[in-house]
């Protein structure tokens, strides 16, 4: 068990990162961001490009990071020039839009050819049940559990999270109360962008090598994200680390193993229903 | 403020939309040119400069269609009479000498896998053949159609080039999915397929699809043979994805080497996550003790694997398929790389000494076509095609081509193990021989110079 909870510990910050990346933009924009991953996969991957240019690593990531910033802060400014009364429904739906787009971009940048992943620092590790823990995996998980904590602490504690909070709420409100409404979203998904570029370096080598892959964490992103209701961080961080040790767990067991890439879902399905358990049926729905 | 942003609010739509188009242009072989407003079709031609590789290199146009048609993308590989050899002049400019002779290939060349250049090996051969005066004087016109990972399309596809274009047969495709969805319309129509890749089970197990690879189920067999018998490993292992369709292939690989071999997989996985993290079973494999494991897998999971055997400290021997033998691979993970071993379903296309690979390396490199396994095929189906229309006698027609595809006696071709078959057989699969490949410091080293048979 120590073993397989080593070994999902790469996924697991993958999970929780992208999950309370995506809580974190709801919250303070009141918009489900499914062009996170994307925004991720294409810093990435140009990051990896860079490299392979003969950039240095740590070089070619804060290129990366500044890069996803810049798409998520142009986002933000779509957002907030073109779409700030539109409902939420349809925020999320145009954010489907820039995920086809960006999918589009990346395949036509990168194609499908492998790209060799280049950790931050090759051949350091820590090991822990027999398996070696790298350093970038640790960076992650620490990473992951950073940006937990920060998004707890700003949403809750700090002037800042509220007017965020009062902002996705209800922006027009907001403004004439006097937040910087236009500024803010901007700031909220530049941010969210640099996060995901980060996000993508540091879970990128324990990932298959290509572009599609990373930008389908936005599944399991969006499950641990669903598990906290899209509203509170550390249980969707939590959530991301569980469901990652559920999927490496169960690979051990050759009656459930081919099941496996559905247990997430079952596992998140089954904690929605207990979460409810109290409430009346009507009321539910 | 409020005024003006209800303003740019009716830009939203148009926004969403060119996002839409920008996704659908968004594939990463072949960028269609614009087609005429009276063909929407996915249809994808191959004859001029709309192709385009997976690299993003420009495939290089063949010849100059003379006979396009205004309506539709379709277009012949027929050459003006500039690219006509000598004294083809006097034939009369851009009429070639009746019909010509359609040939279809439906491949998956957009969407999550692409294998564009199976196509456009089979192009080259065609134009080689076209410039030297085509089939009895008939030039050969060759129509590609993309399936875009998308069963319906193939459906369509298929369809379209039985009842609208009018094939004979069809030749070189290379797709995921398309004899699964097309193996029963070609029984139904009479028509006939040389693949030049398949891949999916339905291709090795229909009366009508005669494909000149491997493919991934043979190779396996052969795979295992190969870690058991040749390389002597004590514990064999195998890892494949969760495919349902596939399951019950892999399980005949695994009992066609126990058959032969009469030893048992010491640990098996074939529920592996398509997008997920490998660590895991790459963990697996050590901690049951696995000699080697033959895994079938896409290029970026062998990448993906090799990194993650090197982060690890793994010893395990990797086997994969010829889906990793590229030179993308070779380069990305360099000495990363080194002990990974493939099976080359054809001639190892990276061996420069190879005699077998002369006409095939000269004819791809004139024609712009990147050098890899998939060209191979196309190459191989395309070439003998040409052969089976030299040897009809009488019109070509659809029938004359099944006819003479069923009675065709066994061909060696030379670039694979075991001879080329079609005949009357309900299922067919003539290549089942492999050559090993291994990465050693970021080049292909052939491992194995005589071909690994299946006994």
């Amino acid at each position: 068990m120590i073993r397989s909870l080593a070994a999902s510990l790469s996924s697991g910050a993958a999970y929780a990162l992208f999950g309370v990346c995506i809580v974190l933009v709801y919250r303070m924009t009141g918009t489900l961001n499914f062009a996170l991953t994307a925004v991720g996969a294409l810093s990435a991957f140009a990051m990896l490009a860079l490299v392979e240019g003969g950039a240095a690593v740590a070089s070619a990531s804060v290129v990366a990071v500044a890069l996803g910033g810049a798409i998520g802060a142009l986002m933000g400014s779509v957002f907030a020039t073109w779409f700030r009364d539109s409902d939420r429904l349809t925020r999320s739906t145009v954010t489907i839009a820039v995920l086809l787009g960006l999918l589009a971009t990346g395949f036509r940048i990168f194609g499908d050819k492998p790209r060799a992943s280049r950790p931050f620092f090759p051949g350091r590790f820590e090991e822990l049940g027999g398996v070696r823990i790298t350093y970038d995996t640790i960076m992650a998980v620490v990473f992951a559990l950073a940006i937990t904590a920060a998004a707890s602490l700003v949403l809750h504690r700090t002037r800042l999270g509220v007017r965020l909070r009062a902002m996705a709420e209800d922006s027009t409100t907001a403004e004439l109360t006097g937040v910087p409404v236009g500024a803010l979203t901007v700031a909220v998904w530049g941010v969210s962008g640099s996060i995901a570029a980060l996000g993508a370096i540091l879970v990128g080598p324990s990932r298959p090598a290509a572009f599609a892959p990373l930008v389908f964490l936005l599944l399991p992103g969006f499950a641990a994200g669903l598990a906290g209701r899209f509203s509170r961080v550390w249980p969707t961080s939590a959530t991301g680390f569980v469901v990652a040790f559920v999927e490496t767990y169960s690979g051990r067991f050759t009656g459930i193993s081919r099941y496996r890439g559905a247990i997430p879902f079952l596992f998140i399905l089954v904690l929605l229903l207990w979460q409810r358990r109290s409430e009346v049926w009507d009321d539910a729905r | 403020m409020r005024n003006r942003t209800n303003g740019l609010r009716h830009l939203a739509p148009a926004m969403i939309v060119l996002a839409l188009i920008a996704s659908g242009c968004g594939d990463d072989d072949l960028a269609p040119d614009a087609e005429s407003p009276a063909d929407t079709t996915p249809e994808v031609t191959t004859d001029g400069d709309e192709a385009s590789t997976d690299d993003g290199e420009e495939a290089q146009p063949q010849q100059e269609p003379s006979t396009t048609d205004d309506n539709t993308s379709t277009a012949t590989t027929t050459p003006t009479t500039s690219e006509a050899p000598a004294g083809q002049d006097d034939v009369g400019p851009e009429e070639p000498a009746g019909e010509p002779i359609r040939l279809g290939a439906i491949s998956t060349l957009t969407g999550p896998a692409s294998f564009p250049e199976s196509h456009l090996a089979a192009q080259a051969v065609f134009d080689r053949v076209n410039a030297a005066g085509g089939i009895g004087g008939r030039m050969i016109e060759y129509i590609v159609e993309d399936d875009g990972f998308d069963p319906g399309l193939a459906s369509q596809a298929a369809r379209r080039l039985a009842d609208e274009v009018g094939v004979v047969a069809l030749v070189g495709s290379a797709s995921i999915l398309e004899c699964a969805v097309n193996a029963g319309f070609y029984v139904e129509t009479g028509l006939y397929s040389i693949q030049g890749t398949g891949i999916d089970p339905v291709c090795f197990a229909t009366s009508n699809i005669s494909p000149v690879n491997t493919g991934p189920f043979f190779s396996d067999a052969v795979a295992l043979y190969y870690a058991s018998e040749e390389l002597a490993a004590d514990s064999v292992c195998f890892g494949a994805f969760d495919v349902p369709d596939f399951q019950p292939a892999y399980a005949e690989a695994v009992a066609e080497w126990t058959a032969v071999t009469g030893k048992q997989l010491t640990y098996s996985d074939t529920a592996l996550i398509f997008d997920g993290d490998l660590t895991p079973f790459m963990l697996e494999l050590e901690s049951n003790g696995c000699d080697a494991a033959v895994v079938q897998a896409n290029d970026f999971h062998y990448v993906a694997m090799m990194q993650i055997r090197e982060a690890q400290g793994l010893d395990v021997q990797i086997i994969g398929l010829t889906s990793g033998y590229t030179e993308a691979v070779a380069e990305q993970l360099g000495a990363t790389g080194n002990g990974l071993v493939l099976a080359s379903e054809f001639e190892p296309f990276t061996d420069v000494e190879s005699e077998a690979l002369g006409d095939w390396r000269d004819l791809m490199n004139a024609a712009g076509v990147p050098l890899t396994s998939f060209a191979e095929g196309g190459y191989l189906a395309a070439t003998i095609m040409v052969g089976v229309l030299e040897g009809i006698e009488g019109d070509i027609t659809r029938e004359s081509v099944a006819a003479a595809l069923l009675g065709l006696e066994p061909i060696d071709t030379g670039l694979t193990g075991t001879p080329y078959a079609f005949g009357k057989g309900e299922a067919h699969g003539s290549n089942r021989a492999a050559k090993f490949v291994e990465l050693v410091d970021g080049a292909w080293v052939v491992k194995t110079p005589e071909w690994i048979i299946v006994p």
